[in-house]
């Protein structure tokens, strides 16, 4: 009997601390369809683990609002190439082998 | 804004050859790509401007020690994340948490449930977008450099996490177990800004 509830339990509920180890791959997509079913009852049931999960999604959506890469365009910058080119062949060292330029 | 692979503009063999055309090539396919990552890491865009070149620049003169276990690109923006690592170390104005800060970042437990309660977060509602901004910088400044890379990484570069176990040069299990804990330590520095007030 013990083993069955063990086994009942291991199928059907996880704990808070089981489901926050899950949160990673569930936010990633990675959880199998049987324990993405065991934590979204839990979190279903659960308002901690609820409120846990959306502050857990929102510190990564703020994360992401604050990308530095967000003030700048997004298409490659012409003048930053050219910067380092520049650079480059201020910097290159004779050519040892058979450099093309 | 994720950053897909465009490697098509790189022939390996002919930079590995010596040829400088080829190497230029390179530079202008992925001047962007590294500027972003380095941006995102170093939050200066003046240094990172640098650092761009720089990295280039140690790519073109350590052409010899690429073994080849990796894409050419995927080793140039190694050498892009060690200099970036290398410019934080001397320019950041705070000292990062150690692993025992960390771990008091992480939630408590006690017989499966979490010990603390948590409030909702409404940050649109709590703080301007460029408050937001500061405090979600100022959190990321206070993880060590193993914690925020992974962040940098998996969740600004939005490469996956085989690509950042590559990049980083550690498993997989490693990547995934570092973005958990750095999020979680993320979520705590942030909580007493963003924690709705119901009272």
């Amino acid at each position: 009997m013990a083993t069955f509830l063990t086994e009942w339990r291991r199928r059907w509920m996880l704990t808070c601390k089981e489901v926050n180890g899950f949160l990673e791959a569930y936010v990633d997509g990675r959880l199998d369809t049987a324990t993405k079913e065991q934590f979204e009852r839990h979190i279903n049931g659960c308002e901690t683990c609820r409120t846990y999960l959306q502050q857990y999604r929102a510190t990564i959506d703020l994360v992401k609002e604050a990308d530095p890469v967000n003030d700048h365009p997004p298409a490659p910058s012409d003048a930053l190439v050219d910067e380092t080119l520049s650079f480059l062949r201020d910097h290159y060292e004779p050519p040892t082998n058979n450099a093309s330029s | 804004m994720p950053n897909a692979p465009s490697s098509s503009r790189v022939d390996t063999e002919a930079i590995l050859n010596g040829d400088r055309a080829a190497f230029e090539a390179m530079v202008e396919s992925e001047t962007s790509r590294l500027f972003h990552i380095i941006l995102r890491y170093v939050n200066d865009d003046e240094a990172a401007r640098s650092l761009v070149q720089e990295t280039f620049l140690q790519a073109y003169k350590n052409l010899d020690s690429f073994r080849g276990d990796s894409k050419l690109t995927s080793w140039v923006i190694g050498i892009g994340i060690n200099l970036a690592r290398s410019w934080l170390r001397k320019n950041k104005r705070q000292q990062p948490m150690d692993e025992e800060a960390m771990e008091r970042l992480q939630p408590d437990f006690r017989f499966g449930r979490y010990t603390g309660s948590f409030e909702p977060w409404d940050p649109e509602q709590t703080a301007e977008r460029t408050e937001r901004k500061k405090l979600v910088h100022k959190a990321l400044d206070e993880l060590s450099d193993s914690y925020r890379e992974v962040i940098v990484l998996r969740d600004l570069e939005e490469r996956s996490t085989k690509e950042t176990a590559e990049l980083l040069n550690i498993s997989r299990g490693a990547v995934r177990v570092r973005l958990h804990r750095a999020r979680q330590a993320l979520r705590s520095l942030l909580n007493p800004h963003f924690a709705s007030d119901f009272s």
